[in-house]
């Protein structure tokens, strides 16, 4: 016990002392933040691009109705154009109206209104919901008009008139905005997160490398307690990162004090101990701090592609979309959206269960490889 | 009582035998030298004596107690002295030494006067705040050994301390072993130089390719390739000498007269050159210059293996 205090105590002088380390444990929060706060002031305007094929003026309106919001900028674009101006990023969605829009609107018929993003789920849902509804008052019209065409034109211009609902006050679209920039933020710090936790493992190698490690065998002290107290350090590194973050974002974004905030909170961390426990087992597996540092690149960031911390989910072919189930990044980010979507909290529960299982997973398979390699293996 | 006892011990790396099944004993108090060319096994047998290498046949005593039931309690009475320097670049002198004690127990004021104790003892008092990055490799050497003794062990094992360090640094080295051992601990210390070993070791073994070849102290050691001293007088003129009454004097194997030179070959344990020089001076021939050769641990290993110790 008191051997892993003092372990503790000398790993975490030498993991801050050494060079770079102490700026990046910073920047791994700041940079998120400053990234997040930045994309949120900026209020930056969503640009639609819309293809439309419809001979009404229905669609039109509706795409009008967009500009009038004030958040979107609206663009006519070309069909043929759409993967240039996806792929160069000059919209962030793009709708694409059918040919018998307006016609099918009158007609009450089904509608097939496509909406392509690259932004995101939520942006995507947003923008769908919006339509939707735009439609569905408009379907009270066609009714009324019972398919009639000059009927239905006249009382569309007195629902004009009247605005009997102001699309433009929708206030979803905003929220969505919001999510996307945290989703991303998220991600990033996600990533630092898994990047500084094998900083950690790896100063066990370092050890081995410089023989201070057998040194520390020579004297009466259990390879267990010296994994314990890496793991320990991993931990309060990895414990301050989460804590202050969530105290700027609390300071400076004024999130508020409340179960979302305690949520996300949780996730960070279940998340942060199946990264360290993946950073064991990394460690555990290599035997020099080459092949360590390798290793980490080779799975961090592929993985964290993978989960979904640098793009959306649904923006990756369908097979990764289901390998993304067996990255934890992708249950962090998945909880983090759920909460912001302020969906109910036994979802996320859900998600937190899963994050502990992979940290369970990591720690056993890495106890049991170093048990094993401690058993046949010599300490020099 | 034993400080630590060898019993048929093996130790393999794959093909490699290391430690070829080997007897060992050594007895408190002594400075006991494992002597032996690089790839010997000195290093081995020390990594075995300190827990850190498994075991492949034989047993391994600690003060008497096996150190496979008992590692703690060897761990606790050993303070190693690794080959490779084991410091932490990062920490200073002080904090080196502090926190490789505390690991043995050390605590408060005992720790603290500890660690002053082991800093003075290797004179590092002075560079105690410094890092240890910014030592020459003399003193990351000196800082060495005192992690290795603040926590007062009872066996304290010294790998090759000395390598690549200035005489100086050397010397002030083979004082601080001596001093060790005058103050109560068992030493075990490893080296390919002879001289050292020479100087310091109560005890010596050469070890070849994982086997003690030969045990005993110095003396022991270099009569086992010769029972006799050689004593060489070179005089101003020979022609006066008599072989019979040289040969008459007590102990003296056989004369070799060689120009100006006289080579009595006397048997070791007599001591009979006072008579050898009464000889001269009373027979009136002057005596230009004596010298005596006595085999070095060299010449012992080299007619032992049929090799040199360092190439
Ligand atoms: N961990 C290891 N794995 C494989 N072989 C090893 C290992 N450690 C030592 N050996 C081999 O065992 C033999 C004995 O090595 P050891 O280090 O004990 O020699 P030594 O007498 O200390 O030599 P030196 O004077 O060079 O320090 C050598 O042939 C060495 O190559
Ligand atoms: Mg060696």
């Amino acid at each position: 016990m008191r051997n892993t205090f003092i372990l503790v105590k000398n790993t975490l002088k030498l993991f801050f002392r050494r060079k770079g380390n102490l700026i990046y444990i910073l920047l791994s929060v700041l940079i998120p933040f400053v990234v997040l706060t930045m994309n949120l002031s900026g209020t930056s305007k969503l640009t639609i691009g819309v293809i439309n094929n419809d001979t009404g003026i229905l669609s039109k309106d509706l795409a009008n109705s967009f500009k009038d919001s004030q958040k979107f900028e609206v663009v006519n674009i070309d069909k043929s154009n759409l993967d240039k101006y996806v792929t160069k990023g000059n919209i962030d969605f793009a709708i694409i109206f059918p040919k018998d829009f307006s016609k099918n609107v009158i007609e009450d018929k089904p509608l097939k209104v496509q909406i392509v993003s690259i932004k995101g789920k939520e942006v995507a849902l947003a923008v769908k919901s919006y339509v939707d509804e735009y439609i569905s008052n408009l379907k009270y019209l066609s009714i009324s008009s019972n398919g009639d065409s000059s009927t239905f034109y006249k009382m569309y211009q007195e629902y004009e008139k009247n605005a009997l609902i102001k699309l433009g006050e929708y206030t979803v679209k905003d929220k969505s905005v919001i999510n996307d920039i945290m989703t991303r933020s998220v991600g990033m710090f996600i990533m630092f997160l898994m990047l500084g936790t094998s900083r950690i493992a790896e100063l066990m190698l370092q050890e081995k490398r410089d023989k201070t490690y057998s040194r520390i065998y020579a004297a009466p002290v259990k390879s267990i307690v010296y994994a314990l107290s890496n793991f320990i350090v991993n931990m309060i590194v990895t414990l301050f990162q989460i804590g202050l973050i969530m105290l700027l974002l609390a300071v400076f974004l004024k999130l508020p004090f409340d179960k979302s905030f305690l949520e996300i909170f949780v996730i960070l961390v279940v998340f942060g101990i199946s990264a360290i426990g993946l950073s064991m087992l990394i460690v555990a597996f290599s035997d020099s701090t080459a092949q360590s540092g390798g290793l980490s690149t080779l799975i961090i960031t592929p993985s964290c592609m993978l989960g979904g911390a640098f793009w959306p989910i649904e923006v990756m072919p369908k097979v990764f979309q289901k390998v993304s189930y067996f990255m934890p990044q992708r249950w962090a980010i998945d909880a983090i959206t759920k909460i912001e979507g302020a969906t109910s909290s036994s979802d996320v529960l859900l998600n937190i269960f899963i994050l502990l299982a992979f940290a369970l997973t990591f720690i056993l398979i890495a106890s049991y490889k170093m048990k094993m390699s401690n058993k046949t293996a010599d300490f020099v | 009582m034993k400080a630590v006892k060898f019993e048929r011990l093996t130790k393999r790396f794959g093909d490699l035998v290391a430690i070829d099944n080997v007897n060992l004993e050594i007895e408190e108090g002594e400075i006991y030298g494992f002597l032996g060319p690089n790839g010997a096994g000195k290093s081995t047998a020390i990594n075995i004596i300190c827990g850190l290498l498994k075991i492949d046949s034989g047993k391994v005593y600690v003060m008497e107690r096996d150190i496979k039931r008992e590692p703690d309690f060897a761990k606790m009475n050993i303070g190693v002295v690794p080959q490779d320097i084991a410091i932490y670049g990062e920490l200073s002198a002080y904090e080196n030494v502090s926190f490789f004690a505390s690991l043995y127990g050390l605590k408060g004021r005992e720790l603290k006067e500890s660690v002053d104790m082991a800093l003075e003892f290797v004179g590092l008092q002075d560079k105690a705040n410094w890092m240890a990055n910014k030592f020459s490799g003399g003193m990351k050497r000196r800082l060495n050994i005192a992690c290795a003794i603040a926590h007062k062990p009872k066996i304290i094992i010294l790998d090759e301390p000395t390598v690549g360090i200035d005489p100086q640094s050397r010397n002030h080295i083979l004082e601080s072993v001596k001093k060790l051992n005058e103050m109560g601990s068992t030493v075990i210390y490893t080296s390919h130089y002879m001289e050292e070993v020479e100087a310091i070791c109560t005890k010596i073994s050469i070890i070849d390719h994982g086997k003690i070849i030969a045990e005993g102290t110095k003396e022991e050691l270099k009569s086992i390739i010769t029972d006799t001293n050689t004593v060489m007088i070179t005089v101003t003129s020979v022609a006066n000498i008599d072989e019979n009454k040289l040969k008459a004097i007590n102990g003296v194997k056989s004369i070799d007269i060689d120009e100006n030179t006289v080579k009595i070959v006397s048997y070791r344990d007599v001591s009979n050159l006072d008579k050898i020089i009464h000889y001269f001076t009373s027979d009136g021939i002057a005596i230009k210059n004596i010298e005596t050769q006595t085999p070095d641990l060299e010449t012992v290993f080299l007619t032992l293996t049929g090799r040199k110790l360092r190439d």
